[in-house]
């Protein structure tokens, strides 16, 4: 186990392991801040950090797996923990950190005592001593290291007090043979832990009601207070989303429209021309549009959680979730998916259960995301022009609609395709206490990476394509010249398939153009209003009008508008509804490991809007005429 | 019906020979014990209690017992319902009303604990 001067110009790898809610990722965020990436641990769905953090001439790569309470219990958490300790489909850790809770010492030893009976070398951190000081505790760090035969030292992972000594015990370890008493007999185990801190630890935590804790949880845990709670921190996070990410969203907006302005300006017209500003600057721009809006909810969800509130937040909705056979877990997820599918879908590995994560995962997708906004923008503004009353009812009725038909798929699936109960939630509800803004930040900065990284590579790959699709075959006039946009794109391949399509989607009210625009957003919702603007919009007799007034007053071959009030209700519900994310398809396989609840999801939800949409249309059609 | 299934529970697991030793079972006075056994449900906040057992499947048992809520524990009832809040020493644990019904303790007053 010794570490060898050759061995210390290599980094050494360092497993950071504990409890949930003990400091672990702060401590991680302190050791690492910038320096780290979130990956899957290999073969698994679980998540790790890995950073680096130098001491002197000494370098470390630590690995931050998510808290678990046991490396017994039969979870993945639980599997993936031991694996990574025993260096199973990984490196062998050189050093085990195991981060413990000064003021819940007995709990967290169970852990320490497993940790010790792997073959590797461990250094136990104390965080919350101040905590703990405060309460009357005065915790030996050498007798409890003696008793543990390994180095102890107190670290406080929001002020950084103690790094160094973390850092010092890396660098000496202490490593003694002790006697460590069996696993899973707890008792024997909880006698053991009694006795080191009969010795190690001076006072005796009071454990009593009325504390600042208890008070809160009156009104946040409390069962009707509790929902309008709930209900104001959701209003306000949604508030504060969509009125703070306006300002950058606009900026990236004109900074790619800048973007294309001097591409168009540098690049000859031709094919590299329309590749470069109509294939990867719109995509790259279609993608990085949504990115404030998704840091927003993430830092606002991670300060939320920091906070304690989530906890609370999930019993809440427990109530409500378990009638449809969802667990309380899952809003965290749906929280999620108001921004974006994919990390909603990514944010599911917080369910427990298997059943339960997959039925999360399914009808994730129901719920609007931000992609669909400039799609429902576009629609209730053509069917309540002039009138924000009705237009602002039937946004808030687009989320609801999403919301009930992802409540009664859950409902559906859980008693066919996933039969069985929801599991009984157990969780454990941390004290409340101030958020730690950097942690939000660098947690924010870490999704935000990730986000760009899974699913922006795809969608722009995607729309690349569907660029190529949309501007071939070339079509030109019999003097070689280019012919105008719409004619462009109404014989290019994507045109033609769309002609070929227009059938199924007739009964919905969509000429072939509309239908162009259906199939091309199923690559990504958000392409719908950029395809409408370029097939229904492109001719020059209406130059002098906005993309918006141009799509309204667009009309059909026969003269008739195309954006009527049943096409226009009809294809909502259909946004509403539809599975019209590649990206998402493409996540929902890797999360479940399987393309059958991929392509049931895609199947299901199409259908549904088929569905719904079609009635949709007969109902407004019967009230126009 | 919960208070059926619960005698019924109470009933197997004083029948089961590693949980009462075989020579105390001529000697405990069944329905004296009977009542001093309360589902979790029935403590009031403020209220302590030991826990006896827990009927739950092998998974969710285990993964309360790695949390801290173990036989013999002393659990202190911060506030009843949908979630019950129970603190065990300085853990804090949300419990739904589905396992809460299905763990059976004895209050700290009647069993003279902690």
């Amino acid at each position: 186990m010794g570490t060898s001067e050759s061995q210390r110009s290599a980094p050494s790898s360092v497993l950071l392991l504990g409890n949930p809610n003990v400091g672990k990722t702060t401590l991680f965020n302190r050791l690492c801040g910038l320096r780290s990436a979130t990956a899957n641990f290999p073969g698994s769905t679980v998540e790790a950090r890995v950073g680096t953090s130098s001491s002197g001439s000494i370098k470390r790569k630590f690995t931050d797996l998510p808290g678990t309470y046991s490396l017994h219990t039969t979870d993945d958490l639980s599997k993936v923990c031991s694996y990574a300790l025993d260096g199973v489909d990984c490196d062998q850790p050189d050093t085990v950190v195991v981060v413990a809770d000064s003021t819940n010492l007995r709990r967290n030893l169970t852990l320490v005592n497993e940790i010790l009976h792997h073959d590797v070398r461990c250094v136990v951190v104390l965080s919350m001593a101040d905590i703990a000081q405060k309460s009357g505790l005065t915790i030996d760090c050498d007798k409890l290291g003696g008793h543990l035969g390994c180095s102890v030292v107190k670290v406080n992972p929001r002020s950084g007090a103690g790094i160094d000594a973390l850092h010092s015990a890396l660098d000496n370890p202490k490593s003694k043979e002790v006697s460590l008493p069996t696993i899973g007999n707890y008792k024997i185990v909880n006698d053991w832990a009694n006795e080191i801190i009969a010795d190690s630890v001076g006072g005796k935590l009071a454990v009593t009601g009325g504390t600042v804790t208890d008070r809160l949880d009156k009104v946040c845990a409390h069962p009707i207070l509790g929902i309008f709670v709930f209900a104001g921190v959701m209003i306000g996070l949604f508030w504060t989303i969509f009125t703070l990410a306006v300002v950058p969203m606009n900026l990236i907006d004109s900074v790619f429209g800048y973007l294309s302005s001097i591409a168009s300006n540098i690049l000859p017209e031709g094919a590299v021309h329309d590749f470069v500003v109509n294939g990867v600057i719109a995509g790259v721009a279609g993608t990085v549009v949504f990115l404030p809006q998704i840091c927003l909810l993430f830092f606002l969800i991670s300060l939320l959680e920091d906070t304690g509130y989530l906890a609370r937040a999930a019993f809440v909705m427990d109530r409500l979730l378990r009638r449809f056979g969802l667990p309380g877990q899952s809003f965290v997820p749906f929280l999620s998916a108001h921004a974006c599918a994919i990390p909603a879908i990514m944010a599911a590995r917080i369910v427990p259960d298997r059943r339960d994560r997959l039925a999360t995962i399914l009808v994730a997708p129901f719920f609007s995301c931000s992609a669909r906004l400039p799609v429902y923008v576009l629609l209730v503004g053509v069917l309540f022009a002039n009138q924000p009353f009705f237009a602002g009812l039937a946004f808030f009725s687009c989320y609801a609609l999403g919301a009930a038909a992802a409540f009664i798929t859950a409902f559906i699936m859980r008693r066919t395709v996933l039969p069985g109960k929801s599991r009984p939630m157990v969780l454990e509800l941390p004290t409340y206490k101030m958020p730690s803004i950097r942690t939000a930040m660098l947690n924010t900065i870490d999704r935000a990476w990730v986000f760009l990284k899974n699913a922006g590579t795809v969608i722009l790959a995607i729309v690349v394509i569907l660029w190529w699709l949309s501007a071939y075959p070339k079509v030109t006039t019999a003097q070689g010249d280019s012919v105008e946009a719409s004619r462009q794109l109404s014989e290019s391949y994507a045109g033609q398939i769309g002609q070929f399509v227009s059938p199924v989607f007739a009964p919905l009210g969509y000429d072939w153009k509309l239908t162009v625009g259906v199939l091309t957003s199923f690559a990504a919702r958000e392409v719908f209003v950029s395809t409408i603007a370029v097939l229904v919009a492109g001719s020059d007799d209406v130059e002098d009008k906005t993309i918006i007034e141009k799509i309204e007053h667009a009309k059909r071959a026969d003269g008739s508008p195309i954006f009527n009030a049943p096409t226009s209700a009809s294809l909502l519900v259909f946004f509403v509804l539809a599975m019209q994310c590649l990206p998402t398809i493409a996540v929902t396989r890797r999360e479940t490991g399987s393309w059958n609840w991929a392509l049931l999801q895609l199947g299901y939800m199409t259908v549904l809007a088929w569905v719904c949409a079609f009635i949709t249309f007969q109902i407004v059609s019967g009230f126009v005429s | 019906m919960g208070r059926v299934s619960l005698r019924t529970q109470l009933r197997m697991s004083l029948s089961d020979s590693e949980t009462i030793p075989p020579s105390l079972m001529t000697t405990i006075d069944f329905p004296t014990l009977e009542l001093d056994l309360i589902p979790l449900t029935d403590l009031k906040d403020r209220e302590k209690a030991v826990v006896y057992v827990a009927d739950l499947e092998p998974s969710e048992r285990e993964a309360l017992a790695a949390m801290g809520l173990q036989k013999d524990c002393i659990l202190h009832l911060c506030q009843q319902g949908q979630p019950c809040i129970v603190q065990i020493e300085a853990t804090r644990l949300g419990l739904s009303r589905e396992v809460t019904e299905r763990i059976l303790v004895r209050r700290c007053s009647v069993c003279n604990e902690a």
